[in-house]
C-alpha cells in the first residue's frame, strides 16, 4: 500500500523585489524537501520562523503548485490549484490554522461555517451537531458568533469544519501558537484523539518541540527550506544528531532539579539567514560550529548516517562532535 | 426575590435586544426616506398641479407661510408655476437618478473589483488602468462629451451619473477582496472546496458590505450634486423636465426676490441625503455582528 501523501524534490520559489528600481531576487522558500505521511501516523515538522514550514504544509495540500518535484496524494499525482478537480478532492485534505478567529468569517455563525464543507460538497446536513460535540463544543455553540467564543473553542470549531468531510489528511499549521497554554494541551489531546479514531494522517506544523513530540510518531527538522534531519522524534529530540536541531532541542526550557546536570543552552551566532542571500555550501555553516572547508563548499544531502541509520543532511555526521565545542563561536549560558 | 427576576431578566436578554428600535435620528432618517419614496410614486396623485401648469395671474406668489394663500402653499415660481407640484415631480426624478447612479456604481465597481482581485493578472492591470484612468479624469468634461454627442435620455443619464464614483467601489472591492483570500476566511473557504461565487457571494461581499454601505451613503448626496450641476449647465435633466438640482438651478436667479423657488428643493436635497447618511452609519453598525 502506498503512503498517504508522499512529496518528492519539492521546491518553491518566489519573486521578490528589492527597492523601485532594484532587480527581483529569488527567494527559495522550500528546497527539494521530500516526505512521506501514513494514513494515520503524524508527521512533525519544526523549524525557525520563516524557514520555509507552512509553504511546506501549503505545497503538501497542492494549495500551490511546486515549481519542480511532484506531490502525490494516495498515489495519485495533487491536481491543479482551483480546478474542478482540485475543489473535489478537498473533501480529502483539509487545514487547520494557526489564526482560528482569522479563518472563520465573523459574519456567520459556528453551525453555518461547519456546515459549509459539507454543502460544498453535497453531503448530509444533519452532520453538524455530532461534529460540534465530537471536538467538543456544545449544540447551542452552533448558533454563536466566532467572536463569541474563546480562543480554544473557535480553534475546535476550525477542527470540527476540516473534519466534517471525514479527511484523510490534515495539515495543522502551528494550531496551538495563537493559544494559552492551559489550551494547548486540551487541544492537542483533542488531535490524538481524533488520528485514533478516524485514522487520519496529519503534518504537525509547529516551532513547539514538545508539542511535536506529543502528537508525531515522525519529526523532520526544516532550515532554510530544507530538511536537515528526520526520525523518531524520541530519537531526534533527544539525540539529535544536526548541529542545527542541537541548538533548537538546547532552547527548550527545562525545569531544573537538584543534583540533575544542567544542559547548557546553546545560543547560535549570527543573524537568522535571509532566504534570498542563500549561504553557499552548507546553508546553516556560517552559524556551525563544526564547520569545515567542505561544508562552505558543497550542499550536504539528506542521508541515513552510518552509526545508526538517522538520517542526517551534514557533511560531519558521522564524526563524533563533543557538546564542548560549542563554547566557540557559540557561548554557553549558565 | 431578587433571585428569579434576575435570571428571568438574563435569559430574556438576548431576544429582547433584536426587537429594540433604532434611535431617534435614524428614525427620523428612515421616516424621512419613507416619506420621499411615498411621494415618488404618487406623485401623480398628490400634486395639486401639473408641474408644467402655468398660473400666470399668480407669478412669483409667496408661501402661505410667508404670506401667501393656499392656493399654492409652496408659492408659484416665475411662470407661476406651483412649485408643491414641480416639488414632487422633482424628487421622482431625483430620487430615481440618485438611487439608479449609486446602485449603478456599485455593482459596476465591486464587480470589476471582484474580478480584479479573482484573476489578478491581466485582467486586473486591465481594471486598474481604467480605474486610474476614470480617476484622473474630470468627470464633469466626460459627462459634457457624452451628453453632447448622445443626446440625453433617463436611461443614458442614470448610466452616466453611475460611472461617477465606480472607481471607488473597485478598489475598495478588489482590496479587500485580495487581503481576505490571502490569508483570512476566503483563503480557508477556498480551500474547502468552494466554488468563487460562492467564496465571493457568501463570504467576501457580506464582510465587505459596511465599508461599500458607507461608500454608498457617501455618494448618494454626490450624486444628488452633481446631477443638479448637470442640470445647472442645462445637460441635466431638460425643461419641462423637473428635478431638484434642476429647480434649484434655475431658483437662484430670484434668489433675493423668491427665496422659495431655491429654498423648497435645497431642503430636500439636504434632509435626504443626510437621511441616506445617518441610516448608512446605523446599517453599518446593525450589519456587523462584532458590534450588536
Amino acid at each position: 500500500m502506498s503512503a498517504l501523501l508522499e512529496a518528492r524534490g519539492v521546491s518553491r520559489s518566489y519573486r521578490l523585489r528589492r527597492g523601485i528600481l532594484g532587480g527581483s531576487v529569488e527567494v527559495r522558500a522550500v528546497d527539494h524537501v521530500s516526505l512521506t505521511i501514513e494514513r494515520g501516523r503524524t508527521l512533525g515538522l519544526v523549524g525557525e520562523s520563516g524557514c520555509g514550514k507552512s509553504t511546506t504544509g501549503r505545497l503538501a495540500l497542492g494549495l500551490e503548485r511546486p515549481d519542480s518535484g511532484e506531490v502525490r496524494f494516495d498515489g495519485t499525482p495533487m491536481p491543479s490549484p482551483n480546478s474542478a478537480e482540485w475543489r473535489r478532492s478537498r473533501a480529502r485534505m483539509q487545514m487547520v490554522f494557526q489564526d482560528p478567529l482569522g479563518a472563520l468569517d465573523r459574519r456567520l455563525p459556528i453551525g453555518a461555517q461547519v456546515a459549509e464543507p459539507l454543502e460544498i460538497h453535497g453531503l448530509d446536513n444533519a452532520r453538524v451537531i455530532p461534529l460540534l460535540e465530537s471536538v467538543g463544543l456544545r449544540r447551542d455553540h452552533a448558533a454563536r458568533y466566532p467572536h463569541e467564543l474563546s480562543g480554544g473553542q473557535r480553534q475546535r470549531a476550525v477542527l470540527a469544519r476540516a473534519l466534517a468531510t471525514d479527511p484523510a489528511f490534515l495539515v495543522c499549521d502551528e494550531p496551538i501558537s495563537a493559544l494559552d497554554v492551559s489550551i494547548q494541551a486540551q487541544v492537542m489531546n483533542l488531535l490524538t484523539d481524533i488520528q485514533a479514531e478516524r485514522g487520519v494522517g496529519m503534518l504537525f506544523i509547529s516551532h513547539d518541540l514538545r508539542a511535536v513530540r506529543q502528537v508525531s510518531h515522525r519529526v523532520a527538522v526544516m532550515y532554510l527550506g530544507r530538511i536537515v534531519e528526520e526520525g523518531e522524534p524520541d530519537a531526534v529530540l533527544h539525540r539529535p544528531a544536526h548541529p542545527y536541531s542541537r541548538a533548537l532541542v538546547s532552547a527548550i526550557p527545562q525545569p531544573r532539579r537538584a543534583g540533575a546536570r544542567f544542559a547548557p543552552r546553546i545560543v547560535l551566532q549570527g543573524d537568522p539567514p535571509n532566504p534570498a542571500d542563500r549561504p553557499s555550501g552548507c546553508a546553516f555553516h556560517p552559524r556551525c560550529a563544526f564547520a569545515t572547508d567542505i561544508c562552505r563548499a558543497v550542499v550536504p544531502e539528506l542521508a541515513p548516517r552510518a552509526s545508526d541509520g538517522r538520517t542526517v543532511a551534514c557533511h560531519r555526521a558521522d564524526d563524533d562532535l563533543p557538546a564542548e565545542a560549542w563554547t566557540t563561536p557559540l557561548e554557553r549560558v549558565a | 426575590m431578587p433571585e428569579a427576576p434576575m435570571s428571568e431578566v438574563a435569559l430574556g436578554a438576548p431576544p429582547a435586544r433584536k426587537r429594540e428600535l433604532p434611535p431617534p435620528l435614524v428614525m427620523f432618517g428612515l421616516i424621512w426616506i419613507g416619506l420621499m419614496l411615498v411621494v415618488a410614486l404618487a406623485a401623480d396623485l398628490i400634486s395639486p398641479f401639473a408641474y408644467t401648469a402655468l398660473d400666470l395671474r399668480n407669478r412669483l406668489s409667496p408661501p402661505v407661510f410667508m404670506g401667501g394663500d393656499w392656493l399654492h402653499p409652496l408659492g408659484t415660481d416665475e411662470l407661476g408655476r406651483d412649485v408643491l407640484s414641480r416639488l414632487i415631480y422633482s424628487i421622482r426624478t431625483s430620487l430615481i437618478i440618485a438611487f439608479g447612479a449609486t446602485i449603478v456604481g456599485a455593482v459596476l465597481g465591486t464587480t470589476l473589483g471582484f474580478l480584479a482581485a479573482h484573476f489578478r493578472g491581466i485582467v486586473e492591470n486591465a481594471v486598474m488602468a481604467l480605474v486610474d484612468f476614470s480617476a484622473s479624469i474630470p468627470f464633469l468634461i466626460l459627462a459634457l462629451a457624452v451628453l453632447a454627442f448622445f443626446g440625453n435620455s433617463m436611461l443614458l443619464f442614470v448610466l452616466l451619473l453611475g460611472l461617477h464614483a465606480w472607481e471607488r467601489y473597485a478598489r475598495i472591492a478588489r482590496g479587500l477582496a485580495i487581503s481576505a483570500s490571502a490569508q483570512g476566511y476566503a483563503g480557508a473557504v477556498r480551500q474547502l472546496g468552494a466554488r468563487p461565487l460562492r467564496v465571493y457571494g457568501r463570504h467576501i461581499l457580506p464582510n465587505i458590505a459596511s465599508t461599500l454601505i458607507v461608500s454608498m451613503t457617501l455618494a448618494f448626496p454626490e450624486v444628488i450634486l452633481l446631477e443638479s450641476g448637470l442640470s445647472f449647465l442645462g445637460l441635466g435633466v431638460q425643461p419641462p423636465a423637473t428635478s431638484l438640482g434642476n429647480m434649484v438651478g434655475f431658483g437662484r436667479e430670484y434668489l433675493t426676490r423668491a427665496p422659495w423657488i431655491l429654498l423648497a428643493p435645497a431642503v430636500v436635497i439636504v434632509l435626504t441625503t443626510l437621511s441616506v447618511s445617518l441610516i448608512g452609519d446605523w446599517l453599518r453598525d446593525r450589519l456587523d455582528p462584532t458590534l450588536r
